[in-house]
């Protein structure tokens, strides 16, 4: 009975370290796997001092908390500290621009074929009814807002989930922290805002460097988000 | 004061932490774990990896090939390298020279 709840508080444990982990970092399943061994042997090593209900706890202890523990596995990866060129940057952005344009126009097709539908054949704005034009006013709002929602969803959702957008996946680079760990969702949010327009995007990088950072954008800074090769 | 004695210990502690990683690894194969409990018995509990430190310290290590990982029976294990054995008596001269010099300090102000 014990040693199932310890099994479970085992996986949990990793589970948590796993979540700080790099998506994209393609050496966590041995770290974890040689994490998973030391926690066994603190575990064992505790049986001769403690009774059975504070060994997993003292473990805990002595481990420390999960995001600490996430970071010294990536500390000693210089990779997870290289910064990628921006000109590198730039490909991946184009890529991701010509996927989330294809993106927001198959969101965008059928709203405007169903509106094209009513304007023309429906006689709505020739119409005095104020409410059929709210309506339509609301509507092409709704569309403007899901399209920006497409198209700024796409950064955030990959760069959360797997850690690179397709662009980046495909010329090997990825987002992390400052500190090496997986981004989290405020960070893809902060960082991404300035994707909203190109002009935005060029004032972001001017600031990033008139700031003399080490190759990071305005909002990276201000995320403490960076971007660098796949490790 | 307290706190600032505890830090400046921590401070010149953490020099001699990484000797004594490969120290205990030229006298066995272990794993990261046992490497830091070795490292504590060792050192009396004057030295005592915090945490999971012990793996940048492991992998620092690695890299400068001076300590190999291998897998045995599914264990992830450690071991000391032929440069690092030279490396740690090379050390060891280095310190036993500088702690000389260290504790005729400290005994003169005895």
């Amino acid at each position: 009975m014990a040693v199932e709840k310890e099994i479970i508080a085992e996986a949990e444990f990793l589970r948590q370290v796993n979540s700080w982990l790099p998506p994209r970092a393609s050496q966590k399943d041995e770290w974890l796997q040689e994490l998973s061994q030391d926690l066994q042997a603190a575990y064992e090593d505790t049986s001769a001092r403690l009774p059975t209900s504070e060994r997993w706890q003292e473990v805990l202890s002595e481990f420390g908390p999960p995001q600490e523990v996430a970071k010294n596995l990536v500390s000693s990866r210089t990779e997870a500290f290289t910064r990628v060129s921006y000109s590198r940057r730039v490909f991946a952005y184009l890529i991701d621009l010509l996927i989330t344009i294809s993106l927001a126009i198959l969101v965008a097709l059928p709203i405007v074929g169903v509106l094209y539908f009513v304007i023309v054949h429906g006689d709505v704005l020739t119409d005095s009814n104020t409410l059929a034009i709210i309506l339509f006013l609301l509507v092409v709002n709704l569309l403007i807002i899901l399209v920006i929602m497409a198209l700024l969803g796409y950064f955030v959702v990959l760069e959360r989930h797997w850690g690179a957008t397709v662009g980046k996946k495909l010329l090997g680079i990825q987002v992390v922290s400052e500190t090496g760990l997986r981004i989290t969702w405020q960070q893809a949010i902060v960082r991404n805002l300035s994707k909203l327009n190109e002009q935005f995007l060029l004032f972001d990088w001017l600031i990033g460097w008139l700031m003399k950072t080490d190759r990071q954008r305005g909002l990276d800074v201000a995320a403490k988000t960076q971007v660098v090769y796949n490790f | 004061m307290e706190d600032r004695i505890i830090r400046w210990q921590t401070e010149f502690k953490k020099g001699y932490a990484k000797p004594c990683v490969l120290y205990v690894l030229s006298k066995g194969d272990y794993h990261a774990y046992r490497v830091r409990k070795e490292v504590q018995q060792l050192t009396e509990g004057q030295i005592v990896i915090a945490g999971s430190n012990i793996y940048p310290m492991l992998r620092g290590l690695a890299k400068e090939e001076l300590i190999e990982r291998f897998e045995k029976d599914e264990q992830k294990l450690y071991k000391i390298t032929p440069t690092g054995r030279n490396f740690l008596e090379r050390i060891l001269v280095d310190l036993r020279e500088f702690l000389e010099v260290f504790q005729q300090i400290a005994t003169k102000e005895r």
